[in-house]
């Protein structure tokens, strides 16, 4: 890039962007590790925990700044901890005054293990303590929280019920004001406040009003300590323990990132991952909660007529009526990945005249919320759009005569207007691939289990034109459990027109033959962060995400 | 006859006469009232004298007037009126801060009792200079009858054309308001004003952008103290030189200091700046007792001893080379039976009640300090502790946003620093005072 | 730490946002009037708290929520002020507050002795707020720091006055301060003793008072306001209502023959002209014009011949009065050593 700018830290000479808060570039092109707890990349710089102090040279000399409040400049003279002593002993003092006041609970503390407190300790820390036992913390929150610790000092509250998705631990918090800026300035409704003054100051929402927004949870992300929790994840897992995997919101068309955290065969939480295009580091609630359905109410193996059956047994039926079949009728869907979709779309092209494929969705639109959800909740309908599928659902309702075979996947056509869908209990063969027991599973003849979003590798295109992967966490409540393309592909082979496929990949070029906007991309060019296919503007009139 | 207490002051002393700049009707019965006032002069400057001259020409006036803020800073006001961008297309807002706090001071309640309408004659100078239609005096809360005071004041410059549109037949319009804090030393920090005077909380904003330039609703802002603006109906009067005669080359004019503590008469006098403090003390009625220390310019400007304090004038530069500073002008001398340890522990409870806990170095580390220090004063202090405390200050003396931190620090270090037998001996009350320290966490119950 | 009057107490709920509403209607016209002087309507919001407290004399938690909805902010940040400010009480509070000063000075004069003293005379704990009232409901003592009354300390305030001595020839509502017979005046334990049982007497006989004062100070109302200001109908200052700025500090410099005039001037000027007079200010006649950044210009002065320079500055069509004049004469040339101390030759006309 042209416009970098050179400026100096610790007496090297680095190139950097111009106009970005120090502290970025510190980070990211002088590769100087430098702590912060107020600062966080897509809120208002507030400034106050001073622990990313730096020396700049000014016209009087190096003099102490803070690097989220300084921009880069050319010319710029930093003194990092690297090359002054003294920036080593102000950020141990900072570092000693929050914790002053800070419990040493970690040992019972959700967020240990990813708390920026304990990171900077651990880092830079004082590591041996001044604190007097007769000069503890002198806290005290609201009347209702105070409570009397082993030491017998009185304490602010350790478990307030914020609202119905958090906890306040009032000691813990080290006023950073983060969830206050995220939540004035993000989510747009002030319900948190700081109050008090001095080392009495303490978090609040108004006395007796609940913390209660839809996107409350994020507030629990950057808390850069234990102070606020979601009542989801409180004692649940160790976060060291937990391994994740990157995907996307698959409940929306906006496709916010997020991280799926998996420990033992099961998803634990969802967070959301920072996607500067996408959703900035923010996710719904609604989104985040996703991860309780994959627990819930799955078909772990297949139905046949609505008893249970094991999964080769109905292969083998829903094979069976495909080859018997006269006129095929198949429903893609804008719930599952595009591989999915193009695997649906393959086994009709092979079927030729027998089949025809639909797609759509009955589900109503919403409106963006201009934070991490578009209102959409057919996260793949771009998807299908662009691999050629119509949105004629109607079509199908008006003609379901001409049908004998309906094969349904992932779109519970049942559930979202069952009205028009019982027009399609005319066909006499209905099979539903689903990786829930729903009103479409119900409805169907055979319905065949499949994984579920999270435990499936592959593609989702968002509104905005933005191709982006979710990935598979070994976590299919039935290790025999197939993705859609694979079951199709298996029918598709059942009935000797083998698709032939063994890998997602597989799926992907077919979808890239058909659809001249993926030409040239591949999963690893779409990388974790997505990869445009469409100009953004052009393609959608609603804003992608907004925050600060 | 009834003498003013908080203004004692002598028309002469040593043979020279007193500067009454700023105090030239402190003593006139009812002073505060327009007629009386302007029997007195008061509003002399608001006509040709004023509407004559260009912005530029009041500016660069005021500049080589050499006349500094009074708030605490002393920084040249017509430097910082300078800075003004003009034609911004925004309004520009003159912000009167009159929230005296600083421990020690109480010069400007003072002023607003006795000379409101020189205060808004300043004002009108002032807010002519920089382009102000709107001006507000931010006055603190605690000072209600000097609010009712301005109020008044305020409505009969309103009735006499001297406030609202076309002041006295010129082109200027200016209105004033007084806002009323509500008790936080932190708003007599320009921008924890602003914040304040804008319904925010009053904590300090980052900067830059400095008020100047971004300052009350994002807007150029000057923000001046009580006295500050006072003195500008003289310099616009008697011009740059006649400001000039008072006070030193790099101190000029005169300054109003707050003296209590132990002194024969305390109160308010108006002096020159480069008075020696022996020579004030003199004027202020003798110190009581033998001198130990002195405080040179309120509770955050770093203390004198008084071998110091005898070698010290009354202006920025002389403190400033003794590492103090002459702040706000409270002069609080001690004597002997002064125990500073107490002295400084009043003081260290002042910032950790006054922190506005927005930094974390100075929300935490004041109230530390404050903490450690109580233990100390209660017998219990242990060998190390006053180096901690010591460190502690040194710690967020400059790491915190506004200028609050430094002025808890100071006093911290400089009682330490020079009284320091003082604290010794409150750690020699603990018999334990050379024991190590307990660890918490080795005993039962440090977790819970 | 002590001092804080804002205690975490249970407050009586009996009140709700709508009755504050009510209660707070005969306020409207002092709202409007502070609704038209400022930009932003938050900014009223420390106003009306005040207002809140002027009616219940303390600031209830409905109250905080009536205000934050009269100053358009929301309720959450409305408390995080009245937390921050220690004047707003979140407690009732007997009928007079009886504030004292412990800091520096204050403390230095005694002040808690004082404090004891109120302490025991009137049964009550002034370090918690659970306890600060007595029992007569009629004082609550707090412990406050600086009062800016150090000269007279210890500083003591009832209600809204700083006390002076008793009894008083003004009377007790008056601004007493500065009044004091003498300069040696500070309270004492006596006569704080004396100002409570002028309090009680004064109590026993009206037991309900009027209130006597406005918590604004009596605010001057119908201004025009700011301009742009709900309700407000000031206009903004017009371009130009002071006069074009003129160049000051004209000075000129003679160098043998060469004059160098140095001033300085406006950023807003659009040009300047300096004009020179032979005939020692009786006919002027234009020598250079410059632009507003050039603030010096260079004319030439044989031996012996002495002229006038001024400079007038332009501000577009508007035109300033000249500066003031200054002579030069021609000298001859000065004689320099070489090297480097040579001043910098005189500019090219």
């Amino acid at each position: 890039m042209s416009d970098l700018i050179t400026i100096n830290v610790d007496g090297r000479d680095v190139q950097v962007p111009p106009r970005v808060p120090l502290i970025e570039a510190l980070r990211q092109q002088a590769a100087v590790e430098t702590p912060a707890f107020c600062y966080h990349q897509d809120l208002k710089v507030a400034g106050n925990c001073r622990i990313c102090l730096v020396e700049i040279e000014g016209p009087r000399g190096f003099a102490l700044a803070i690097s989220c409040h300084q921009q880069t400049a050319p010319g710029l003279k930093v003194r990092t901890q690297i090359s002054s002593e003294k920036i080593v002993k102000l950020r141990k003092g900072v570092m000693e005054f929050l914790l002053v006041n800070h419990p040493l609970d970690c040992p019972i503390c959700d967020k240990a293990g990813e708390c920026t407190l304990q990171e900077h300790y651990m880092g830079q820390g004082r590591h041996e303590s001044r604190l007097d036992d007769a000069v503890g913390k002198q806290y005290k929150g609201l009347a209702d929280f105070r409570f009397i610790d082993a030491k017998g000092a009185e304490r602010g509250g350790k478990k307030i019920d914020l609202g119905p998705s958090i906890v306040l631990d009032q000691e813990r918090c080290i006023i950073c004001t983060r969830c206050v800026r995220f939540m004035d300035d993000v989510a747009k409704s002030s319900q948190l406040g700081v109050a008090g003054r001095g080392d009495h100051a303490y978090l609040t929402t108004f006395p007796g009003k609940p913390l209660d927004h839809a996107y409350d949870l994020n507030t629990t992300d950057i808390c850069p300590v234990g102070a606020l929790t979601g009542k989801h994840f409180r004692f649940q897992q160790r976060v060291w323990l937990l391994k994740s995997v990157e995907s996307i919101d698959p409940s929306d068309a906006l496709g916010a990132n997020i991280t799926v955290e998996y420990n033992n065969g099961q998803v634990w939480r969802l967070m959301p991952r920072r996607n500067p295009d996408v959703n900035k580091s923010w996710i719904a609630n609604r989104t985040r909660m996703l991860y309780q359905e994959l627990n819930r109410n799955r078909l772990t193996d297949a139905l046949i007529a609505a008893a249970d059956a094991t999964l080769d047994d109905a292969y083998v039926a829903a094979g069976k009526a495909i080859a018997e079949a006269k006129k095929i009728a198949v429903v893609a869907s804008g719930h599952l990945t595009t591989e999915d979709n193009a695997a649906l779309l393959a086994l009709t092209e092979k079927l030729g005249a027998k089949a025809e494929i639909f797609g759509g969705s009955w589900l109503s639109v919403g409106a963006p919320d201009g934070i991490a959800l578009s209102g959409d909740p057919v996260a793949n309908r771009k998807g299908i759009e662009l691999l050629g599928i119509a949105d004629n659902l109607e079509d199908l309702v008006r003609r379901a005569g001409e049908f004998d075979v309906l094969l349904v996947a992932g779109n519970d056509l049942w559930a979202a207007d069952a009205v028009k869908a019982a027009a399609l209990h005319s066909i006499p063969a209905r099979i539903a691939l689903s990786s829930w027991r729903n009103a479409t599973t119900a409805a169907a003849t055979i319905a065949i289990g499949i994984r579920a979003w999270a435990e499936v590798r592959g593609t989702m295109v968002n509104r905005n034109g933005r191709v982006q992967m979710l990935n598979a966490a070994p976590t299919a409540p039935n290790p025999a459990l197939d993705p859609a393309w694979l079951v199709v592909s298996r029918l598709s082979a059942a009935i000797g027109l083998s698709l032939n496929w063994a890998a997602e990949s597989d799926a992907w070029r077919f979808a890239v033959a058909k659809v001249p906007q993926f030409a040239g991309v591949t999963y690893r060019s779409i990388g974790p962060l997505g990869r445009q296919i469409q100009n953004a503007a052009a393609a959608v009139a609603a804003p992608i995400a907004a925050g600060v | 006859m009834t003498t003013l207490a908080g203004f004692p002051q002598p028309t002469h002393f040593k043979g020279k006469e007193l500067p009454t700049i700023l105090s030239s009707l402190f003593l006139v019965d009812n002073g505060h009232t327009l007629d009386v006032a302007r029997k007195h002069g008061a509003y002399a400057t608001i006509g040709p004298m004023l509407f004559e001259k260009s912005q530029f020409e009041l500016i660069e006036l005021v500049k080589d007037s050499g006349l500094r803020g009074r708030g605490g800073a002393g920084f040249p006001t017509g430097m910082k009126w300078s800075f003004v961008p003009r034609n911004s297309g925004k309004p520009v807002y003159l912000v009167i801060n009159a929230d005296e706090g600083e421990p020690g001071t109480f010069k400007d309640r003072l002023c607003m009792t006795r000379d409101p309408h020189k205060l808004i004659e300043g004002m009108i100078i002032t807010g002519y200079a920089l382009g102000v239609r709107t001006a507000y005096i931010y006055v603190r809360g605690e000072m209600l009858p000097q609010i009712k005071r301005l109020n008044d004041a305020i409505g009969e410059a309103y009735a006499a054309g001297l406030l609202g549109e076309n002041i006295a037949g010129s082109n200027y319009s200016l209105d004033i308001y007084v806002h009323r804090g509500a008790g936080a030393y932190i708003c007599g920090e320009e921008t924890g004003l602003i914040n304040s005077l804008e319904g925010y909380k009053g904590q300090p904003r980052l900067k830059p952008p400095f008020p100047a330039v971004s300052g009350a609703f994002a807007a150029p802002t000057v923000v001046n103290n009580v006295e500050t603006i006072m003195a500008v109906p003289y310099i616009l009067q008697h011009g740059a030189k006649g400001y000039r005669q008072w006070g030193t080359e790099k101190s000029p004019g005169s300054k109003l200091f707050s003296i209590s503590g132990d002194i024969g008469k305390p109160g308010v006098y108006e002096v020159p700046l480069g008075m020696a403090y022996m020579d004030f003390f003199e004027l202020a009625g003798g110190v009581k007792g033998e001198l130990l220390g002195c405080i040179p310019g309120g509770s955050s400007a770093p203390v004198l001893n008084a071998e110091e304090t005898k070698k010290a004038t009354m202006d920025y530069e002389s403190l400033a080379s003794l590492k103090s500073m002459l702040g706000s002008g409270a002069v609080t001398p001690f004597n002997t039976d002064v125990d500073p340890v107490l002295y400084l522990q009043t003081i260290a409870r002042f910032y950790a009640h006054e922190s506005c806990g927005q930094c974390t170095p100075c929300r935490e580390g004041t109230g530390y300090v404050d903490r450690v220090l109580d233990k100390v004063v209660a017998g219990k202090g242990r060998d190390g502790d006053i180096d901690l405390i010591k460190d502690l200050a040194d710690s967020y003396e400059w790491t915190t946003i506004c200028a609050f931190a430094p002025g808890a620090a100071w006093p911290v270090q400089s009682f330490i620093t020079k009284f320091r037998s003082h604290f010794d001996k409150y750690l020699a009350r603990n018999p334990e005072h050379a024991h190590e320290r307990e660890l918490v966490a080795t005993r039962p119950g440090a977790f819970w | 730490m002590s001092g804080c009057v804002n205690p975490a107490l249970v407050q009586p709920s009996d009140l709700t946002v709508a009755g504050v509403r009510e209660r707070m209607a005969r306020f409207q016209p002092r709202i409007e009037e502070l609704w038209r002087r400022y930009p932003a309507k938050r900014a009223v919001l420390l106003q009306v708290l005040w207002l809140v407290q002027e009616e219940f004399s303390w600031v209830p938690r409905v109250g905080i929520e009536w205000a934050a909805e009269v100053s358009d902010v929301s309720a959450v940040h409305a408390f995080g002020v009245v937390e921050l400010y220690t004047m707003y009480r979140q407690v009732p509070v007997g009928r007079h507050l009886v504030q004292i000063c412990q800091t520096m000075c204050c403390h230095q004069q005694g002040s808690e002795n004082l404090i004891e003293h109120l302490e025991k005379a009137l049964g009550v704990d002034a370090h918690d707020p659970a306890h600060h009232t007595s029992a007569d409901g009629l004082f609550t003592l707090v412990r406050v720091e600086c009062l800016a009354l150090c000269g007279t300390g210890p500083g003591v305030m009832i209600d809204d006055q700083a006390i002076g001595p008793i009894p008083h020839p003004l009377g007790m509502q008056t601004l007493n301060e500065g009044w004091a017979s003498t300069s040696e005046f500070h309270p004492d334990a006596k006569l704080l003793d004396q100002w409570i049982a002028f309090l009680r007497d004064q109590a026993q006989r009206n037991p309900s008072p009027k209130q006597e004062h406005s918590a604004l100070g009596d605010i001057v109302l119908n201004t025009k306001g700011h301009p742009g200001a709900p309700g407000a109908s000031a206009n903004v200052l017009p371009v130009g209502y002071y006069p074009a700025p003129p160049a000051l500090k004209l000075s000129a410099k003679v160098d043998g023959e060469a004059v160098a005039l140095t001033w300085a001037n406006d950023g807003a000027c659009t040009k300047l002209v300096v004009e020179r007079s032979d005939d020692a200010g009786a006919t002027w006649r234009g020598l250079i014009e410059t632009g507003p950044k050039d603030q010096k210009a260079a004319d030439r002065l044989p031996l012996g011949v002495s002229a006038q320079y001024r400079v007038i500055a332009h501000e577009k069509d508007r035109v300033a009065r000249p500066s003031a004049v200054v002579s030069a004469t021609g000298a001859a040339p000065v004689v320099v050593a070489p090297v480097s101390a040579a001043p910098a030759p005189a500019p090219k006309v």
